[in-house]
């Protein structure tokens, strides 16, 4: 078939299918996990396909018979309300994120209420979406943004529920212009917990302050304690961390207590985890970082920039921009900063129009 | 520097090499660095030709974040690690006064 992009393998597989309905250019994916014993789409992936056919209007999707390929034509992002019920294979997280990539460019504003697990000790916190990832679309111009948890529902029978909401619709992002360092003025936190002890938080909040006292900053950690119906079906706890400095940029990390793990060294490894994403990122963290790329290049036709720590460059990113090369054909461009072993990321937006609002 | 430059330009020209995995792609980067003999990019391209487009199996498990054990963890910045990091922190007034 012709017209058609061509991917390979199950990685990236939900930034694939965003960057098709950016850019409106039907793709290809083969080779789902092929190799593996239990071949092809996974539950969560094929619950995520559904979500994007019901935020569009128009798409359509064939998948073989083995689950291995796939062939997706996307239609307009028209957004909506709507209500998703999640797979218990993955966070809530899994799904909202690639939805903020989508939210801006809709004919109608997003409204989507998504239920099932709130956290996963593979996905992002809800908190590291509203403190970490909000932040930096606010940067790209998306200014009303918001995710309310109405309940948590920890691992493994979840019985959360998030809403998200997006009122702010934009023609394009803003290009972006960050080539220094801003200096962190605090540090700032979220400790919680459903179904077991409160005095769990506390512990939590105590062991971080204890790792983070040495910055020599302010460090205000929220406890944040679930009960009764809004504290979904399993016991569980959990602590964000992020920073604050006077420019709006964040670095953010979370983790979830795993089985056995005291709050105390759940804390400690966020907070030391902290400490290590402050030396090595720009101004944003990895996870924030893939969305500000994507908005850079889907920007005006102007040059943005953006500073990153040079280990940010990792295997994931690098299929980040092949990807996004093969469907928009920009390349970014890396050059030395002022700063010791950091990087400015450049690249030129494609001029991108909001589809849905060239033809309303 | 003017080898710091090369470096630059070589990283720009990796990441698109389509041929060359991503994994590879970080380890000639970083290696590169780490000898100062400064590798010709036209031998990396020709012994990157010759290797099969082999298709790897990504691992499963996706995980947010790799992060070294806590004890790890604890030593690195137990130590004065953490004055690294310092200038990326706003002074406290008591900080500026001692500085004086």
């Amino acid at each position: 078939m012709s017209g058609l992009l061509n991917f390979r393998g199950a990685e990236n597989f939900r930034l694939r299918l965003i960057l098709s309905t950016l850019s409106g250019k039907a793709i290809k994916i083969d080779k789902i996990r092929s190799n593996d014993l239990n071949p092809g789409l996974r539950d969560h992936e094929v619950s995520f396909l559904r979500l994007l056919e019901a935020v569009t209007n128009g798409s359509s999707i064939e998948i073989s018979y083995t689950g291995t390929t796939l062939v997706y034509r996307p239609g307009l992002i028209i957004g909506g309300s709507l209500s998703h019920a999640c797979p218990s294979t993955r966070s809530v997280t899994y799904f909202i994120e690639p939805m903020l990539y989508l939210a801006p460019f809709s004919k109608q504003k997003f409204s989507i209420i998504f239920k099932g697990l709130t956290s996963h000790k593979s996905d992002l916190g809800i908190d590291s979406i509203r403190w970490g990832i909000l932040p930096v679309m606010e940067k790209f111009g998306v200014r009303e943004c918001s995710l309310h948890t109405l309940s948590r529902g920890e691992f493994p029978n979840g019985g959360g529920e998030v809403h998200l909401m997006v009122d702010s619709r934009i023609p394009q992002p803003v290009t972006m212009h960050a080539l220094d360092l801003p200096k962190i003025t605090s540090i700032r936190g979220i400790s919680y917990c459903t179904r077991v002890s409160p005095s769990i938080v506390n512990r939590m909040i105590d062991s971080a302050k204890s790792v983070l006292r040495p910055t020599g900053v302010e460090i205000n950690i929220t406890s944040d304690v679930w009960r009764g119906d809004k504290s979904g079906k399993s016991p569980g706890f959990g602590i964000t961390l992020f920073t604050e400095t006077k420019s709006g940029w964040r670095l953010c990390i979370d983790d979830i207590g795993a089985a056995g793990e005291t709050p105390e060294d759940l804390a400690q490894k966020v907070a030391f985890g902290l400490l290590e994403l402050i030396e090595s990122s720009g101004v944003v963290s990895s996870f924030q970082l893939q969305l500000a790329m994507v908005f850079m290049v889907i920007g005006k036709e102007d040059i943005g920039r953006l500073i990153i720590y040079k280990d940010q460059i990792d295997e994931k990113l690098i299929s980040l921009m092949r990807d996004i090369k093969a469907v928009f054909g920009t390349e970014f461009y890396f050059r030395d900063s002022d700063e010791k072993d950091f990087l400015i990321a450049t690249a030129k937006g494609i001029g991108f129009t909001n589809a849905s609002k060239k033809i309303a | 520097t003017k080898n710091t430059a090369k470096k630059v330009w070589d990283i720009n020209k990796l990441i698109y090499l389509n041929n060359i995995d991503p994994a590879d792609v970080i380890k000639r980067w970083r290696q590169e660095e780490e000898d100062s003999e400064s590798e010709d990019i036209e031998d990396i391209e020709e012994d990157f030709f010759q290797k099969k487009d082999d298709h790897k199996v990504q691992a499963e498990t996706e995980r947010k974040h790799d992060l070294e054990t806590l004890d790890k963890l604890q030593e690195k910045w137990s130590t004065d690690h953490i004055k690294s990091i310092r200038s990326r922190f706003m002074k406290t007034p008591r900080q500026r006064l001692e500085d004086e």
